[in-house]
């Protein structure tokens, strides 16, 4: 027996066919025999073999039992009792109604989908509604259609017996004026089909019919629609549209419009002057619209013009209507300057579309106050997508609309609040009534967005009302994320998600919730780097890592950006930085002169200095070193800001590492830029804090390192650029923090420098300002720190409290968790309480934490452990 | 903006990086469409009497083309994915035939010239499939072969080009895989023609 398992005899056998098949079948048996032995298995297959390949190359299909639709079928009220034949109409057969006597010769096409029909029943019945009012002597009659038990769409129609308009004008020999006529007969079904809102979808010769007494008859009016109606798809199937005939937009898959069917009207009317077919080739060199009407012949005179005018690949470009198209043909006939004609076109075209949109809208008009009630729903329902567009306008105009006044008038919040709260019904509904469609959904995700961020994305401006934003942009998420669930490869939802995410993340990160904030960043970082690999090697966009930047960036400063609710974990926020810094190098790599990524190569290196300022100031300062030389680089040199920030930061930076002169020469010419930024625009409060900044940083230097004489006038400058910030943003606590803090160094400076009176009074200024903003439950991490050392350091020492120090520097350590710095300040505190226990613990614990080499921090520990001692540190 | 490449192509891509899991992820974008495209081919409402099969290729190629782009290093998965999918649509309507025992039409449709003996819309075309997934279990390429000569319509020349091959080893295998499917088929209830 064969066996089909053995591969060595399958090849055989496979081989020994070969051989036999060329052979007539007589010789087979004989030479299979002889090759590989009388009744071998592998002779016996081989045979079987070349009769069967025989055998099929014979054979036909075969016949379908008999059908049940032959035989007495039932199709609402019509039963059929025969099959008259088949045609361009499809099956058509010999019905009569049920409830009466009468036989009527009608056509019933038969179309059975390979999926339920059922549930469109209602939609269906409704169509059929707006398919049977169309009444028209050149429009074939829709009687009735349904569907079947058995699951079938069919379609009853007035029986036609005729021929295609073609083949008609062809064997009649019909002379030029003869077609014109036929044509405007036909034009004038389309035209009347149109203003009832129907749209044909699929005109070509084969559907239309001349019957022997010269009049056309238009079939299938609407059928297209019923079967590729959004019950389905929402675009028209090219596939079942006739190539040849179907305008480039139905090509691409867009929607049909009344201008579509123009543009099929303008190639029977070309096909039917010429005697030619307009296209013969298939569909993908339809797709190029340059080549579409090139081919053509010339028709003779204005002809040739209004066929191209019809035939225009953008609709734009067309007829706006088939009365205007008619219009003039009939004028080419009458010898009148057709519209088409270049030199009068605009000027009469326009005309025509006015006159042509009051028709429209006349007919439009009386079709409701005539067919009333469930038609005004089914209206509804075919302009659905348009309303949604409509509204998403609406929306779209309203939110930028109140992103330009919020810029504008710091003042009229209230209205703006007023008018959010408008917003956000008006997309709820939208949200409701629109289909699961991707594009939709994610337009929506991006409205919701937009209106989160507006309500209270504090990186955005916003109108603060932090609750409704977080609520607005869960909705964007919720929507985003189904969105993704469906489609997980569509890069537009991948983006959109991501945007969403971010926007979350960054509204919880700036309302003090860390914690929430990560796994939505976390999650929007994720995605920007799936886009990247989507794109496939070398494909990824300057953009796409430009945004994989910010998302790493934004996680940085979730992680450890200082001086805000970040999560306080350096060691992450460096790895954030670090890949945000890649990602930037890639973008480069892509677009050279992207300036965007140009930035993020200078601020990430910035970014990446601060976060490890005060733990790792040698790589600190390799940081900032690099961020110069990139600023250097690409041109930022010039940007006063970028270098103004940098030189301090350099500053601060040398400062740690004990590079002192370094570190003043940094901060001078920080304070020299900042002042130049100032002489730029005197009310830009920007330039105001960065020389506050940078005079600080410098007196901060001098009076650390025992020249408090230097430092006064210095401390002076910064608190009254400080009070000049405080008058512009009253409200600012970080303002009257940093006014506090350095009215506090100002005391202290001008106490160790001699001017003991005016210190007192700067100190009974500065302490109980310090105190009340760390008192509060929600203090700052900076307020409590700062407060935290001044209470134990202040000079006059009267001012002092130890106490506390010590309750401000726990509340500190608790919020900031073990770092070096918030270790030293609970130290230090201890030390001041004289927990000299607790002290050395805390010392112990940040030792290993500190980088390797020599700093002012190790130094401050290393004292603590060793050299014991009993009273507070001085603080020089 | 740069163009947006697809969500195909992007499947196709990881396809042909060897994660045939994305056919998964693939199918159900372009199944449901091709499959309505592909009953109008069925029903006859063409006049064609053959089944197209281009029009149906024509068509997953305007979904790319919506898609905004086709990777041109594509194109292979691409005729192999639309055959196999191809391949799907008629088993699924032969099944929601007979799931509904419809009669309808009585005019044979052969599939293709060369497996005239096989009308797509009857249940023998189920066995036809399954012959088929057989016989891609002993030889993938020959299975590979008929499904781009006979669902997707490709030339001998054109099949030899996607898979790699020369013309005069398309015609062998399939002449050989006609032979095989059919004396496979011959046994079959469903299959009474001898």
């Amino acid at each position: 027996m064969y066996n089909s398992n053995d591969l060595k005899s399958t090849t055989d056998a496979e081989e020994l066919f070969h051989l036999l098949v060329e052979l007539p079948s007589a010789d087979r048996e004989q030479e299979a025999n002889r090759r590989v032995g009388k009744d071998s298995p592998i002779a016996l297959r081989a045979l079987a073999l070349a009769n069967a390949y025989d055998q099929a190359s014979i054979a036909s299909p075969p016949a379908t039992p008999a059908s049940s639709l032959i035989a007495q079928r039932q199709f609402g009220p019509y039963t059929t009792t025969g099959l008259l034949g088949r045609g361009g109409m499809g099956a058509v057969y010999l019905v009569h109604r049920v409830d009466g006597n009468v036989e009527h010769k009608v056509a019933v096409k038969i179309i059975g989908l390979p999926f339920d029909l059922q549930p469109f029943q209602e939609k269906f019945r409704l169509e059929r509604q707006i398919l049977a009012s169309l009444n028209h002597p050149c429009i074939t009659h829709f009687i009735d259609g349904g569907v079947t038990p058995e699951g079938e769409l069919y379609l009853i129609m007035e029986y036609v017996d005729g021929t295609s308009i073609d083949s008609y004008a062809r064997t009649n020999n019909l002379s030029e004026s003869q077609r014109l006529e036929l044509f405007l007969l036909v034009a004038g079904a389309v035209f009347y089909a149109h203003q009832n809102l129907i749209v044909h979808r699929d005109l070509k010769p084969g559907n239309i019919l001349v019957s022997n007494l010269g009049t056309p008859k238009l079939l299938d009016f609407g059928t297209a629609k019923l079967l590729n109606s959004e019950h389905f798809d929402n675009a028209t199937s090219a596939a079942l549209l006739t190539v040849a005939y179907a305008s480039p937009e139905q090509l691409r898959g867009e929607p049909a419009t009344t201008l579509s069917d123009i543009y099929s009207l303008g190639i029977i009317l070309y096909e039917l002057l010429s005697g030619q077919k307009a296209f013969t080739a298939g569909l993908v060199s339809r797709l190029d619209p340059d080549a579409e009407t090139k081919q053509l012949t010339p028709l003779h005179g204005d002809l040739d013009l209004i066929v191209h005018k019809a035939m225009a690949p953008l609709p734009a470009g067309r007829y706006s209507s088939v009365d205007q198209f008619a219009e003039d043909v009939r004028r080419y006939q009458t010898g009148k300057a057709v519209l088409a004609h270049p030199e009068s076109a605009t000027y009469r075209a326009r005309k025509f579309i006015l006159r042509n949109r009051l028709s429209v809208a006349a007919a439009s008009v009386a079709l409701f106050s005539i067919l009333g009630g469930s038609l005004a729903t089914l209206w509804q329902s075919r302009l659905a997508s348009e309303r949604y567009v409509e509204l998403r306008g609406i929306t779209r105009t309203l939110l930028r609309d109140l992103n330009l006044t919020i810029q504008d008038i710091p003042g009229s919040t209230g209205t703006q609040k007023l008018l959010v709260s408008r917003l956000v019904p008006v997309l709820d509904k939208l949200a409701l009534q629109s289909s699961a469609e991707t594009e939709i959904r994610l337009d929506l995700a991006e409205a919701y967005r937009e209106l989160g961020d507006l309500q209270g994305n504090p990186y955005s401006q916003n109108l603060g009302d932090l609750k409704g934003g977080l609520a607005t942009l869960e909705k964007a998420r919720l929507i985003s994320a189904a969105a993704l669930a469906a489609r997980p490869a569509n890069l537009p939802a991948i983006q959109t998600h991501a945007l969403v995410l971010r926007s979350l993340g960054e509204t919880f990160y700036a309302s003090g919730s860390p914690q929430q904030a990560l796994p939505h960043l976390v999650a929007s970082a994720t995605l920007r780097e799936q886009t990247i690999r989507l794109r496939g090697p070398g494909k990824a966009t300057a953009e796409d890592f430009a945004e994989a930047v910010s998302a790493h960036s934004a996680l940085g400063d979730l992680y450890g950006q200082p001086g805000a609710s970040s999560l306080r974990q350096p060691e992450n926020a460096e790895r954030h930085y670090l890949q945000s810094l890649a990602f930037s190098a890639q973008a480069l790599q892509v677009d050279p002169s992207f300036k965007r990524a140009q930035r993020s190569q200078v601020i990430g290196r910035i970014k990446l200095g601060d976060v490890t300022l005060y733990t790792k100031s040698a790589r600190s300062l390799t940081y900032y070193e690099q961020a110069r030389a990139a600023s250097g680089r690409y041109g930022f040199e010039t940007e006063l800001r970028i270098r103004q920030s940098l030189h301090r930061k350099l500053g601060e930076a040398s400062y740690n590492l004990g590079h002192v002169t370094e570190a003043e020469q940094f901060h001078a010419s920080a304070i020299d830029i900042a002042a130049k930024l100032l002489q730029l625009d005197a009310t830009d409060t920007r330039a105001i804090f960065d020389l506050a900044a940078a005079n600080h940083a410098l007196a901060r230097v001098y009076s650390l390192t025992g020249r408090p004489q230097l430092a006064v006038p210095l401390f002076e400058k910064v608190v009254v650029g400080l009070e000049q910030m405080r008058k512009a943003r009253p409200e600012d606590l970080s303002v009257l923090l940093h006014l506090a803090d350095n009215r506090a160094r100002l005391a202290e400076t001008t106490w160790d420098s001699g001017a003991r009176g005016r210190s007192d009074s700067l100190a009974a200024q500065s302490m109980p300002a310090l105190d009340a903003l760390a008192s509060t439950p929600d203090a700052s991490p900076s307020a409590l720190e700062l407060a935290s050392l001044h209470f134990w350091s202040i000079r006059p020492a009267r001012f002092r409290n130890p106490a506390k120090a010590m309750a401000f520097a726990r509340r500190y350590a608790t919020q900031a968790g073990e770092e070096p710095w918030s270790l030293f300040v609970l130290a230090a505190a201890q030390e001041a309480t004289r927990d000299f226990d607790g002290m050395r613990k805390s010392a112990a614990k940040a030792l290993p934490l500190l980088e390797a080499g020599p700093s002012d921090l190790r130094r401050h520990f290393t004292r603590m452990l060793t050299n014991y001692r009993t009273g507070p540190p001085n603080p020089n | 903006m740069a163009e947006e490449p697809g969500e195909i192509t992007i499947l196709l891509r990881q396809w042909g990086e060897g994660n045939s899991r994305v056919v998964d992820q693939l199918a159900p974008l372009v199944y449901d469409h091709l499959r309505k495209v592909a009953s109008g081919y069925l029903n006859r409402e063409r006049s064609d009497a053959t089944l197209q099969a281009t029009g149906l290729v024509n068509e997953l190629f305007l979904r790319l083309l919506r898609e905004r782009k086709l990777d041109l290093e594509n194109r292979v998965h691409f005729y192999i994915f639309a055959a196999r999918i191809m391949r799907r649509i008629l088993v699924d309507a032969a099944r929601s035939r007979i799931a509904s025992k419809r009669g309808g039409d009585n005019t044979p449709i052969p599939l293709s010239p060369e497996l005239a003996w096989v009308d797509p819309r009857q249940p023998a075309f189920l066995d036809l499939d399954r012959a088929l997934d057989t016989l891609a279990t002993n030889n993938a390429l020959k299975a590979k072969i008929v499904e781009l000569r006979i669902f997707l319509g490709c030339t001998a020349d054109e099949t030899g080009d996607l898979l790699g091959i020369s013309k005069s080893t398309v015609d062998r295998e399939m002449r050989y895989s006609l032979a095989w499917l059919y004396d496979h088929l011959k046994g079959q209830p469903n299959l009474t023609r001898d």
